[in-house]
């Protein structure tokens, strides 16, 4: 049987097309489900976009439905600071949930269940909501590191605390996606293994790995939710401090 | 908050070992050579998904829910406008009637004043002539009365005699005259 890791590894399925930095590019596995991620989102929307009817078809609701949805997210936990960011959340909550849901499909695979795609998304959200923080505050912005109104005396111990606190926010947000993703597969495929392995008794962890893959879909709506949320949460901070 | 914040450094610190034990392990997403493939569809998907979104899909969607709102906004508008006029509309409606009530309650009231009155005044003069009438009757019936006795008086002395003729007497008329006169007044109650 073959390792349940082996279904994350990356393949080319081209020659390389170009070489950027010493580094060959071609169109990989994990390429092929960004792109399709980014046609399918891409298509919906546009379609749910299109028409603009007063009352809304089904695409349309649909498309709304995440309109609102994130609009909302960026109202409560951003407030109306957040509005220019609305695009660039969107796009990453739409991005990650079409990258999770589509890893569900059988021979999918899941571009969100890599450290390397996660961290980069993370890092640039960490370096991007710093840079804003910085720009907006200037050196006020380092007041997010002591919180307001603990004693003086606490600082050697609070100021590196949140500061490590904060530099591991993009590896604790990063992680998160990255782990859940990953782990949830290994499960599936370590389940259907044993569907396969134990012929007719198969049925037990067969029923067993419909349920798990009910909770998968869960998940994966759940983890995009969160690391959007989570990058509104920290962009929060950087906007208004604590 | 520090709590958490210690709990997050401890997991961070025990991921920065983490690459080496997993790719020892065989976990392809470790691979450092495939990162930069990685990144880079990263980066082209997540542009190009992001100009969809901002320049196509999001002002899109955003002014198809304004214009609803603002068409939901001014239908309520325009619902609160009309239900306003009816309102007014109703207590205009109500005035007039109270007035066209009270219009009618008074004609009723000049018109019934106005028939007692005629009413009263006919009722009068009948009266009136009735009464005179009744003096009349009563006048005539009086005379005649007085007639009839008179007649009377003279009548019985005929007849008492008569009775004496027959009976084969006779008496001074005079004489029975004022008998029957004695009589008569004996009789009255």
């Amino acid at each position: 049987m073959a390792s349940p890791l082996e279904q994350f590894a990356i393949q080319d399925l081209t020659a390389p097309l170009f070489t950027i930095g010493g580094h060959h590019i071609a169109v990989t596995n994990s390429a092929i489900f960004m792109m399709s991620a980014v046609v399918l989102s891409s298509g919906l929307l546009l379609a749910g976009a299109g028409k603009g009817a007063m009352i809304p078809g089904r695409i349309q609701a649909m498309a709304e439905l995440f309109y609102e949805f994130i609009a909302n997210m960026i109202r409560d936990n951003v407030g109306s600071a957040g509005k220019k960011f609305f695009p660039f959340i969107f796009t990453l909550f739409i991005f990650t949930l079409f990258g999770n849901i589509l890893g569900m499909l059988p021979y999918g695979y899941t571009f969100t269940s890599q450290i390397a795609v996660t961290f980069f998304m993370a890092m640039v959200v960490f370096l991007g909501v710093t840079l804003i923080g910085l720009f907006k505050h200037g050196l006020h912005f380092f007041s997010l590191f002591f919180p307001h109104g603990a004693p003086l005396f606490t600082a050697p111990i609070l100021i590196p605390i949140e500061l490590v606190s904060y530099l591991s926010r993009p590896i604790s947000l990063s992680v998160r996606l990255f782990a859940n993703m990953t782990v949830g597969h290994v499960l599936l495929k370590v389940l259907a293994g044993f569907v396969v392995a134990l012929g007719i008794f198969g049925v037990v962890p067969l029923v067993v790995l419909v349920a798990i893959t009910a909770l998968e879909l869960l998940v994966a709506l759940l983890q995009a939710y969160i690391f959007t949320i989570l990058c509104c949460i920290y962009l929060n901070d950087a906007l208004h401090l604590h | 908050m520090p709590v958490q914040a210690l709990r997050i450094s401890v997991a961070a610190a025990a991921l920065i070992g983490l690459p080496f034990a997993a790719q020892a392990a065989g976990m392809p997403q470790f691979d450092l050579t495939r990162f930069p493939t990685q990144i880079f569809w990263l980066v082209v998907c997540f542009a190009v998904l992001y100009f969809l979104m901002a320049k196509a899909v999001l002002p899109k969607i955003g002014a198809t829910i304004e214009s609803r709102e603002h068409k939901i906004q001014a239908d309520l508008d325009a619902a609160q406008k009309a239900n306003d006029a009816a309102r007014a509309a109703g207590v205009e409606q109500d005035k007039a009637l109270t007035e066209a009530r009270g219009q009618a309650s008074s004609l009723i009231r000049e018109a019934s004043e106005a028939a007692a009155a005629q009413t009263s005044a006919k009722l009068h003069e009948v009266s009136e002539r009735l009464g005179g009438e009744i003096a009349a009757a009563e006048k005539r019936i009086g005379e005649q009365r007085t007639q009839t006795l008179a007649g009377l008086g003279s009548m019985s002395t005929e007849i008492a005699t008569a009775v004496l003729g027959k009976l084969g007497g006779s008496a001074d008329p005079a004489q029975l005259a004022r008998a029957v006169d004695e009589a008569a007044k004996a009789g009255k109650p």
